[in-house]
């Protein structure tokens, strides 16, 4: 792979978007390194489907370059159109094909590899309680409304700001912490018991 | 006793709320058991849901994403062209084209019968053979220029809302 120069690494982002629009590559490379992981488990987290969060992390990244002369950073900063894009992007490949049953039927495999492989020679006990853990997750994620889902991952994974999500989903900050409210007693109800269980694996 | 509302123990849980509100919240959780309980809830619900932790892409997809838009890997364009000679060429080669299309138009022009008719007229004596057929060139021209101009408008006008739509933030469906 090519590295990077250092340089571009210290550039804002809207900077790094002004060299996009000039079609600059190695400016793009650095802005697509620096949100890759952000934007892929973003999708990743909205849809439930490690190969479609893939597919939509490059559409979205492509939409990137070839929208980048229509980017104007006094209506907001990049990384808020960054996550609009995204969300929108995965909003309608969603409502295409109708993925809300999909997000149940995700292969094992895909949430167990990762972050577990040094736990396993150590502890393989807690490494079954994790992944326990993680499926119930994934599995309440997948029971709340999408527009509930979004704010979850909005404001709790990704560290976005109320007022950002708000941005991003053109939704007033009050009906957001509202729904970040009934998401939580939601997630609330479909994890209990959970403790309890793997409590007693321990 | 006035508990504070939901937001506002959101806000205080993601240290969103300003310096008062926090301090005002925090008071109030020195003796309100079931705000205090909310707020553990919620730490309990998010402490579950970190252990869907996250995931890494595969290696190949920058590549993947270069191939889509169909240029050089790292070419640098920092460096802009100030200046080419290419356009100058192109502008050149026009120019000869149209001469030789003139040229040939008027030779064609010249051995009609219709030509030995109108060349009596003062204004084609103006003109002369080459002027007219410039004439006729231009008229022609514009014409085709106007009827496909709102053909390119209409395009553009249809790519500018797939732009919108896809840039906007967060305002049209
Ligand atoms: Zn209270």
């Amino acid at each position: 792979m090519e590295t990077i120069n250092p340089n571009i690494l210290t550039r804002s982002d809207e900077e790094l978007m002004q060299h996009v629009a000039e079609r600059n590559t190695a400016s793009f490379k650095a802005l697509y390194k620096r949100y890759e992981l952000a934007i892929f488990n973003l999708i990743l987290k909205y849809t439930g489907d490690k190969s479609l969060a893939q597919d939509l992390l490059q559409e979205t990244f492509t939409r990137i370059w070839f929208a980048a002369h229509s980017f104007n950073q006094e209506k907001g900063r990049f990384k808020t159109w960054l996550f609009t894009i995204a969300l929108n992007i995965t909003k309608s490949e969603m409502s295409k094909k109708q993925y809300s049953y999909f997000y149940q039927e995700i292969s094992e495999k895909d949430f167990t590899e990762a972050g577990l492989e040094e736990m396993d020679e150590k502890m393989p006990d807690a490494r079954m309680v994790n992944i326990e853990i993680r499926k119930h997750v994934r599995f309440a994620l997948s029971r709340l409304e999408p527009f509930m889902r979004e704010v979850i991952i909005l404001r709790h994974y990704q560290q976005l700001k109320f007022s950002e999500i708000a941005q991003i989903t053109n939704t007033p900050e009050g009906t957001l912490k509202s729904r970040f409210h009934r998401a939580i007693l939601l997630l609330k109800e479909h994890l209990t018991g959970m403790d309890k269980s793997y409590a007693t694996s321990k | 006793m006035q508990h504070p509302n939901k937001d506002r123990l959101i806000e205080f849980y993601y240290s969103e709320a300003n310096d008062l509100e926090a301090k005002r919240v925090f008071k109030h959780l020195q003796s309100c058991n079931d705000c205090l309980e909310y707020l553990n809830t919620l730490d309990h619900i998010t402490g579950q849901l970190d252990h869907f932790v996250n995931q890494t892409p595969s290696e190949d997809t920058f590549d993947l994403i270069m191939k889509d838009i169909e240029v050089v890997p790292l070419k640098n364009t920092y460096k802009k062209e100030l200046f080419s000679v290419l356009p100058f060429i192109r502008i050149v080669i026009f120019i000869l084209f149209v001469l030789a299309a003139l040229h040939f138009c008027q030779g064609w022009l010249t051995i009609l019968p219709l030509w030995e008719v109108i060349r009596e007229y003062r204004i084609i004596q103006v003109l002369g053979s080459y002027g007219l057929v410039a004439v006729v060139f231009f008229i022609f021209g514009s014409f085709v220029t106007l009827s496909i101009t709102p053909v390119l408008l209409m395009d553009s006008e249809r790519l500018k809302n797939m732009i919108r739509q896809v840039c906007n933030y967060g305002e049209t469906k």
